[in-house]
């Protein structure tokens, strides 16, 4: 079932046209990754999804609704960007706490429901510490329990492991998926590595220059790439079972 | 790196060196130490020390009330000519020399003006008045506190954490109570030090457009300063020292808001 729809997604900021007639279908439940090499759009349509950004033109709708002038406050949309965001004169549970508190839920219904996310994100005992007093790996679940706490329709996640060293990359992502099974949510995962992207996403939309270029599921993108870019972009892998896949695919053509 | 430092530290020295000689020369007029007890009774002084403190504090409300929801929209919207706006409204006055700014407010608040005239009639004189005073001084140090506050705003729009905050759920006021507000205190407390302390050494705009002569009125510390100045070099130099301890002490106290803050 279609969860998020884009439909003719135009958006030209000074001189340069970020985004190109974007149609772009995410079915519910989905764990739907965009990958393209950086600066290729992918935050900004991302922004848009959000609310952060209007585009110039085409249509938005989130469960078959067009939010196009729905508020970012109204979208209820769960959001980590690539620096966390952590608010820094706040604690950890202030922080996760945030959003139930700007929408004035009771004090014992906020504890309810935040207390099972810091248990499942392993944050206990670091509730009462500052962001800047956490690793990096520990900010980051901070930032991924309080996109959770509100119980969002959508998240998305933005390069969220970009600054993570390879070991814990995989143990993070695997955290991520097991997170987007817990909470049966939609997530669109945005990254510029073509190995996270086949290691997590259900499907995977390649972009570049502001044009979906396929979006596909991850052995449709290594079997039946649409064009020259994704063909290449799929060769990128450091995976040697991809690469071989790859390769044996070529010496049949 | 070295040589580096030793840079920084001499071309460093000159200036402290230059700042404290000139602080410590005011302390140092000891002579006049044992009159500052004998002015401090005073009611001339009472009135003049009461009247630059009120009005200098009216002053930091008055620019924190208008000044903060200034910065906002200069810091947080785009709009045409906004950069003619802010050098206009925030980096002019600073440029300004306070005797003209002064006779600008003289002119355009006398009787045969057109905003002067409209005051006549409605029976209100501004001329030599207290609020006269606080108009003079909040166009002079207003932008102290604008100017940094606008930076600040600026700096925090760029963590996009404002988007965050509202992507949870947070209206436009909630983000700018939890987050702006919280995340800029500092600077808000800092500038408004800035600009209260500007306020209170403002002398030439009060005098033109204030007459600062009325005690309990219009008459300020440094403006009695001034005129003692041309009579008893020796009470100028009382009075200045007086007007120091106050504002250090008031500016001592912005700090030590600051470092609780921490």
């Amino acid at each position: 079932m279609t969860f998020v729809q884009l439909e003719n997604i135009t958006l030209t900021i000074g001189k340069n046209e970020i985004l190109k007639n974007i149609d772009w279908v995410v079915e519910d439940g989905e764990f739907m990754v965009l990958v393209g090499p950086s600066g290729c759009g992918k935050t900004t349509l991302l922004k848009i999804i959000l609310g952060a950004l209007h585009p110039d033109t085409g249509s938005v709708y989130i469960d078959h609704q067009k939010i196009n002038d729905t508020p970012i406050s109204e979208r209820n949309i769960g959001f980590v960007p690539q620096n966390f965001g952590l608010f820094p004169h706040l604690t950890i549970d202030e922080n996760i706490s945030y959003g139930l508190k700007v929408q004035k839920i009771p004090k014992h219904e906020i504890k309810k429901r935040i207390t099972p996310l810091i248990k499942t994100l392993k944050l206990k005992n670091l509730e009462q510490r500052k962001p800047n007093q956490l690793s990096w790996g520990q900010q980051q679940r901070v930032a991924l329990a309080r996109a959770l706490a509100i119980h969002p329709y959508l998240l998305l996640l933005d390069e969220p492991l970009s600054s993570v060293d390879w070991n814990s990359r995989r143990t993070i992502a695997k955290e991520i998926q097991n997170l987007q099974e817990e909470f049966k949510i939609t997530v669109i995962y945005v990254t510029h590595d073509i190995d996270e992207a086949f290691d997590l996403g259900h499907r995977i939309t390649v972009m570049n220059e502001g044009i979906i270029q396929q979006s596909d599921s991850p052995l449709n993108l290594i079997q039946n790439p649409t064009n020259t870019f994704v063909s290449s972009f799929v060769r990128q892998t450091k995976s040697l079972k991809r690469t071989r896949m790859i390769m044996d695919l070529t010496s049949e053509e | 790196m070295k040589k580096f430092n030793l840079f920084m530290l001499i071309y460093a020295s000159f200036f402290i060196a230059y700042m404290l000689f000139s602080i410590i020369y005011l302390f140092s007029s000891i002579q006049y130490f044992s009159q500052i007890i004998e002015y401090l009774g005073s009611s001339e002084i009472h009135l003049a020390l009461w009247i630059s403190i009120s009005s200098s504090t009216i002053v930091m409300i008055i620019s924190l009330l208008f000044g903060v929801p200034t910065a906002w929209i200069l810091a947080y919207k785009d709009f045409r000519y906004k950069s003619i706006l802010e050098t206009l409204i925030v980096d002019i006055p600073h440029s300004f020399p306070p005797g003209v700014v002064g006779t600008t407010y003289l002119l355009m608040f006398q009787p045969t003006s057109f905003i002067g005239s409209i005051f006549t009639n409605l029976g209100i004189n501004v001329i030599n008045t207290f609020w006269a005073m606080i108009l003079v001084k909040t166009f002079i140090s207003s932008p102290f506190l604008v100017s940094v506050l606008t930076m600040k705003f600026r700096d925090i729009r760029k963590t996009n954490l404002e988007v965050l905050a509202q992507s949870l759920g947070a209206s436009s006021f909630q983000t700018f109570k939890t987050i702006t507000i919280p995340l800029s205190f500092k600077t808000m407390v800092a500038g408004s030090a800035r600009c209260w302390a500007r306020a209170l050494g403002e002398v030439a705009g009060t005098i033109v457009f204030a007459g600062a002569t009325i005690p309990g009125l219009t008459q300020t510390m440094p403006a009695l300063i001034v005129f003692e100045a041309q009579e008893s070099i020796e009470k100028a130099m009382t009075l200045a020292l007086i007007l120091a301890f106050f504002s250090i002490f008031i500016l001592l106290t912005f700090k030590l808001l600051m470092e609780r803050r921490d």
